[in-house]
């Protein structure tokens, strides 16, 4: 079946009945529950868009593959123009959910494993490309959502996988069949994998040949026998459970809805497999992975920092302060600061390059930076929001005090602003900043796509520093080497 | 007269361009039949953009022909005006 609308989505939700726990609970039907309905709304709104005439020039493609239209999330990026489209997709579906809406992880994985599965065939002869090339056919054709799997929870960092007291702190395989294998250990952090259909897992690190076991990537569906989800806390996550004002972005999530994802010894058919051991490897497609990644945050984030901005904006109007210099230059600055993130995303695309597979990558510095400075400018971004916003951001009473026949008054007549706006808009407006700015939405910015000190190991290896050491002392008039340290 | 609607992709949008198509439409009233780009039996496309930067504007301008707006600072009355004026010129041409 073709996943085509909100509907059809939700369908292949309820059936596929995947196993996840909510605070120790088994969760009978996501697509019920109101942990998990926001960040199913925003998920929903990839397959929403493709089909609205006024976004269908981003969030649709042509399949390289079989020349039909498909969703753009599931598309191999063919031409430097599907690179920044891909960014320009982000910002718009950004601008409609103010979250995470999670299937650009998937979308990612996809396409570095698409280049790297080539060019693991090219060196051993193997037929990991063929296979993942019919697995992406099936996923095209059936527009369902996959989850990218990489960052498992490590255990002892200073030890390699091999060394660890405990294997299954990362996933690996434990048998190899005539038919398939069988993996077993975890996936942290997996955005979008409570309303997934399929997690494409790869390594989550450079491997070396004492852990050829875990240079892993296979595709997996989530209803599969021994895979477990247990959902991450949020911030206020409890909010969701109430009124809609408290919960500030009401119809979507708060960040992407993140889950350890456990393999208990689940079998896995070798059509679905597409490194088993190639270990020279694992570094190369981790790099992809996270270059392709960390391409996307100057468009989702600047889409979501669109919406702070405006919020920013309106909150100022509703309480008087709009005119204030001080205010103007704030918003300003947020302007800037979200502007120059997504320059980075659109500038690593259109420096992008053709790899052996055909498929497009960005350019990997550019892109590093840009997630580096997503780390730096969204946190500036919500500070300006607080700043601009007010302490009332951190003090405003329950939606039940507002309601309430006893005190209501009291909340209306004391939070009201300027003249001719409710004191609930009022609300409603500095709930979406809070919302948006606070606690597990500003880690998201800081670790996802690897947190700040992956993308400065990037910048030893990419930031040409030789070459920036020689044009330094060709103008200083330099000849003789400098000892190297 | 049949006319097809054509979005931009709508990334950084300056205004609503739904809301300015939902204009036009209802200042043109019965004069134009809309249409969807791929059902191919139209005299022109009206094209609405986000921006000056009008991404699809190259692309459509080599297959039809195309009316073209990237603000909303043309009152819809007009821009029904032009779609119709052109239409008509192409009709006559036929």
């Amino acid at each position: 079946m073709r996943i085509r609308t909100k509907d059809d989505y939700l369908r292949s939700l309820k059936e596929q009945g995947h196993v996840i726990y909510y605070n120790g609970q088994l969760v009978e039907d996501v697509t019920a529950h109101p942990a998990f309905v926001p960040h199913i709304n925003a998920a929903a709104k990839t397959y929403e868009m493709a089909l609205a005439p006024e976004f269908e020039d981003l969030a649709t493609a042509i399949s390289h593959l079989t020349g039909e239209r498909i969703n753009r999330f599931t598309h191999i990026h063919q031409t430097v123009e599907d690179l920044i489209k891909k960014v320009q997709l982000l910002r718009a579906v950004a601008h409609e959910t103010g979250s995470c809406f999670q299937r650009c992880v998937g979308w990612d994985a996809l396409n570095a494993t698409y280049m790297t599965t080539y060019d693991i065939d090219q060196k051993h002869g193997t037929d990991y490309h063929g296979r993942l090339v019919e697995f992406l056919k099936m996923i095209q054709a059936t527009n369902k959502m996959v989850v990218g799997g990489m960052t498992d929870t490590k255990g002892d960092r200073s030890k390699a996988p091999h060394q660890q007291a405990d294997p299954d702190v990362f996933t690996h395989v434990v048998e190899r069949r005539d038919d398939g294998i069988v993996i077993r250990g975890n996936k942290a952090h997996q955005t979008g994998a409570a309303n997934s259909h399929e997690i494409l897992i790869m390594p989550t690190q450079a491997m070396r040949e004492a852990d050829k076991d875990f240079a892993l990537c296979c595709a997996v569906p989530l209803n599969s026998p021994g895979v477990i989800q247990i959902f991450g806390r949020q911030t206020n996550d409890e909010r969701k459970f109430g009124g809609r004002l408290d919960s500030g972005n009401p119809e979507y999530g708060l960040v992407g809805g993140e889950t350890l994802m456990v393999f208990d010894d689940v079998f896995v058919p070798w059509e679905r497999v597409f490194m088993c051991g190639e270990y020279e490897f694992a570094g190369t497609l981790v790099e992809r992975f996270a270059t392709l990644h960390r391409q996307n945050y100057g468009g989702c984030k600047g889409g979501v920092s669109d919406i702070i901005i405006g919020a920013s904006a309106v909150a100022a109007e509703m309480q008087g302060s709009a005119g204030a210099s001080h205010i103007k230059d704030k918003l300003a600055e947020m302007m800037h600061l979200a502007e120059t993130i997504y320059a980075g995303s659109i500038s690593c695309s259109a420096m992008g390059q053709k790899t052996a597979s055909g498929a497009y990558y960005p350019d990997p510095l550019l892109a590093n930076c840009t997630k580096q400075n997503v780390t730096r400018h969204i946190y500036e971004i919500a500070r300006l929001a607080h700043d601009v916003a007010g302490g009332i951001l951190a003090t405003m009473p329950f939606e039940n005090d507002l309601k309430s026949p006893q005190i209501g008054k009291y909340v209306e007549k004391y939070l009201a602003g300027v003249e001719g706006v409710s004191t609930e808009n009022r609300i409603r407006i500095l709930r979406l900043i809070e919302n948006m700015t606070g606690g597990t939405a500003l880690v998201e910015s800081m670790h996802g796509a690897g947190s700040p000190q992956t993308q400065k190991v990037m910048y030893a290896r990419l930031g040409k520093i030789d070459m920036k050491k020689k044009m330094a002392k060709k103008l200083a008039g330099i000849e003789e080497e400098a000892p190297r340290a | 007269m049949k006319v097809a609607i054509k979005f931009c992709g709508g990334c950084n949008p300056e205004f609503d361009r739904v809301e300015i198509f939902h204009r036009i439409k209802a200042s043109a009233g019965d004069s134009i039949e809309w249409l969807q780009l791929d059902q191919k039996d139209y005299k022109a496309i009206l094209l609405i953009c986000g921006c000056p930067t009008a991404c699809p504007e190259e692309d459509l301008q080599q297959i039809s022909r195309v009316v073209s707006i990237k603000n909303n600072g043309l009152p819809p009355e007009r821009v029904v005006a032009q779609i119709l004026g052109r239409g008509h010129a192409d009709a006559n041409q036929d």
